[in-house]
Parts: structure tokens; C-alpha cells; sequence
């Protein structure tokens, strides 16, 4: 998974390259067609559910960093600290 | 903890697994042959296409019964007499009964540009032929226009559409439907009767096409010349195409009269662009001129030999249009 993670993001750096060349490609040459043959359209595809996947992550990431981050500063909560321990005047034994 | 590896080396891997996946890309695309599925709807040799471009002009001339233009069409008469030919020398034109070639090179825009007019008079225009690279229909399969003509017994001989790099158009071949897919570009069809049109894919129905006679049909264009014959103006088919190109173009002027004009470029001759090659087409006089496969494709051989200059020696292409010798 952790594997999966760090390809992730580089796939979808590969894909957006290609259909940058594409573009340019079929500004050039629109007769051959890259941008909506089949194979093209299998990875137009492809980079979408990566996107997807690489959006899902990132804002998970970003989720469970803010909230590792928030429980840092938060101050202590007391009423959760003071339950169970005995009071003014009061004994444990 | 594992080291980070350095931002250049990431970069690095990317570009070399982007340029791996671009030449996959490539070989899987247009490089790898690969035999395609076939249509394979035969035409009926028939005239009902004449018939229906009857039809079409009657009903115009009852309509413009005034207009001293108006000019009945039969069937029998669309296909012209071949005409009588003054001496030809070998290397300038070739005729027999019932086809006249005739080949003839120029200069053009003050010298800067050379180009090349083939005139063919066909009686039967099934001497029009085309043919696929390695006599298979897919994409891959390429050979070079000299190589196909010397296969093929080729009186004249020019590179086609280049069908195989794309998998939208239309491909008729000698009576036969390849395929029929949506395309944005202009088809040029050519019938039995020995007419030439130019249609949108939407006015393009394969079986009735086949029922009308269709010959060859070609996706590429654009069509350069308006109904009236004047040049179209202002294209928009992207900076390459647009600009200074050698540029092959196939010219009608009447059924059964044909052109094919080959406009050398990217050397000693400038080339045209698409503007300056629909005002040449409109100076030849053509009736309907439609612009095919340029640049490196465009090379024309006539008795076996290549009488232009391709750009770059030329490239391999996906299909020919040829006359062939034993027509003549």
C-alpha cells in the first residue's frame, strides 16, 4: 500500500506529460489522431481514476495531519482528566 | 528512516518513464502493423449515382428554367470522349484507348515553387485505382510510393490519404468499404459514373453509398475550392498544416476528367499553403479540388520513376492512387 503511495502521485505526473505532448501533437499533426483513438481514450481513463485516487489521498493526508496537529495544541481537556481521580477532600483508598 | 531521495533524480525517473511510455505508445499506435477489421461492403457498379445527379439537375433546371446555364445530364454522356492527343513523348504522357495521361511540370509564384500536373481523361473510371501498402488494410503496414508502383505495374503513381494512421474517416477501395467512421475532415468520393463529390461524414450513409456506385472515397482534405469553383479562403486546420507544405491534391474538372497535382516543398521549392494551394487549384481550372496527404507523402512517379523531389527522400505511406499500365 505504502508502495502504491508513492507511485501514485508519479503515474499521474507520467500521464499529464503525455496528454501535454498530445495536445501538442495533435496541433501539429491532427490527421493522426492522438487524442481520441482508443488507446488514448483507455488512458484519458486511466489518468482520471489516478487523479481520483491521488486527490482521495491527499486530502486524507492533509485531514489526519491537521487533526495529529490540533490534538498538540489543543489545551488539556480537565472534566476528562479529573474523572476518577479523587476530589478536594476526597480519598482514593 | 530512509532517506529522501534528491527532487533531480525523481524528475529523472519521470521523464525516462514518460519517454518509455510515449514509445509504447507510438509502436502500439501506428508502428506495430496491426490488421484491422473490415467494413468489406462491396459497391454496386451501377449508375445510379448519374441517375440521382440527374434527378438533382432536372429539378434545378425546371427551377432555373430562365438561367441559360442550366445543362442536361444522362447517364450515358458523363463519361468523356478521350481526346485526341497531339504526339506525347514518352516522357511527358501515355495514352491508349480510352485513357490519356499526360504529365507536366511547372514553376509557380515567380519561380519559388515547383509544382506537378498529372491530366488524366478516363472513359472507364475504374482505371482509377487505389491500393493498399503490403496489400493489407490496418495500420503499420507502409511501403514507399516507388516500391508500390513498381508492384502494382504502374503507369503513375501517388501517395493517397495515409488511411492507417487513423482509425476515423472513410476507406473505400476499388468498390470495396473499408470503414465508415465519424470524422470532422471532408470525404472525397468518386464513382462509378465517373463524378467526383465532397461530403460531410453526416451526409455519409455506407450502404446507400454502395447502392449509388461509389468507386474510391479518401478522408483527408480539406476541400480547397468553393461550388463555384473559387478558392476557399481563411483554413483552419492548425499551424503545420496551414503553412508553406508539399502538398498532393487530387483536381476534377468534368466525369472522367481528373487531375493530380504534386507541389514540391521544403527545399528548393517553398511549398504552399493550404490559401495559395486552393488559388492554384482555382487557376488550373478545376471544378472540385481536394487536398490529401503532404509534406514528406507527397511523391508522384510516372513510368516508373519519381519525377518530383520529396521532402526529406519522402516516407512510407499507408496507400497509392495509380493508373495502371495495363490500362493503357
Amino acid at each position: 500500500m505504502k508502495r502504491v503511495k508513492v507511485i501514485l502521485p508519479h503515474t499521474g505526473i507520467v500521464l499529464s506529460l503525455m496528454f501535454m505532448v498530445f495536445l501538442v501533437l495533435d496541433d501539429y499533426n491532427p490527421m493522426m489522431n492522438f487524442l481520441t483513438n482508443s488507446i488514448s481514450t483507455v488512458l484519458l481513463g486511466a489518468f482520471c481514476l489516478i487523479s481520483f485516487a491521488n486527490s482521495i489521498l491527499v486530502i486524507s493526508r492533509a485531514r489526519r495531519s491537521k487533526e495529529s496537529a490540533q490534538g498538540k495544541t489543543d489545551p488539556p481537556n480537565l472534566s476528562a482528566r479529573t474523572e476518577g481521580v479523587p476530589g478536594k477532600g476526597e480519598c482514593s483508598l | 528512516m530512509k532517506k529522501n531521495k534528491p527532487v533531480w533524480l525523481l524528475c529523472l525517473i519521470d521523464l525516462a518513464a514518460l519517454g518509455a511510455a510515449l514509445v509504447v505508445f507510438a509502436l502500439f499506435h501506428h508502428v506495430i502493423p496491426t490488421q484491422k477489421l473490415a467494413l468489406n461492403l462491396v459497391s454496386i457498379q451501377s449508375t445510379a449515382h448519374a441517375d440521382a445527379l440527374e434527378e438533382t439537375q432536372e429539378t434545378d433546371t425546371i427551377q432555373a428554367a430562365d438561367s441559360a446555364a442550366a445543362v442536361a445530364v444522362s447517364a450515358q454522356t458523363l463519361l468523356p470522349s478521350v481526346p485526341e492527343a497531339d504526339s506525347l513523348s514518352e516522357q511527358t504522357g501515355l495514352q491508349s484507348t480510352g485513357v490519356t495521361v499526360s504529365l507536366s511540370e511547372h514553376d509557380y509564384l515567380g519561380g519559388s515553387v515547383k509544382y506537378y500536373l498529372a491530366d488524366l481523361w478516363l472513359e472507364d473510371v475504374t482505371a482509377f485505382k487505389t491500393a493498399f501498402a503490403q496489400n493489407t488494410y490496418g495500420s503499420g503496414y507502409t511501403d514507399t510510393v516507388h516500391s508500390m508502383d513498381s508492384l502494382l505495374n504502374a503507369a503513375l503513381c501517388v501517395n493517397g490519404d495515409y488511411y492507417g494512421n487513423s482509425d476515423e474517416g472513410v476507406v473505400v477501395r476499388n468498390g470495396v468499404i473499408y470503414r465508415a467512421n465519424p470524422t470532422d475532415a471532408d470525404i472525397l468520393c468518386l464513382y462509378y459514373d465517373g463524378t467526383m463529390e465532397v461530403k460531410a461524414y453526416q451526409d455519409f450513409d455506407a450502404r446507400a453509398e454502395a447502392d449509388q456506385g461509389i468507386w474510391q472515397a479518401w478522408t483527408f482534405g480539406p476541400s480547397l475550392l468553393n461550388s463555384d469553383g473559387s478558392a476557399v479562403s481563411g483554413f483552419n486546420e492548425g499551424r503545420h498544416m496551414n503553412g508553406d507544405n508539399p502538398r498532393t491534391v487530387l483536381g476534377y474538372y468534368t466525369p472522367g476528367h481528373f487531375a493530380v497535382l504534386v507541389v514540391d516543398g521544403r527545399g528548393e521549392s517553398a511549398g504552399l499553403s493550404l490559401d495559395e494551394l486552393a488559388g492554384l487549384c482555382e487557376e488550373l481550372g478545376f471544378t472540385l479540388a481536394y487536398n490529401l496527404d503532404g509534406g514528406k507523402s507527397s511523391v508522384m512517379t510516372f513510368n516508373d520513376a519519381i519525377v518530383n523531389q520529396p521532402a526529406g527522400g519522402g516516407r512510407a505511406i499507408s496507400d497509392v492512387i495509380y493508373i495502371a499500365e495495363d490500362s493503357l
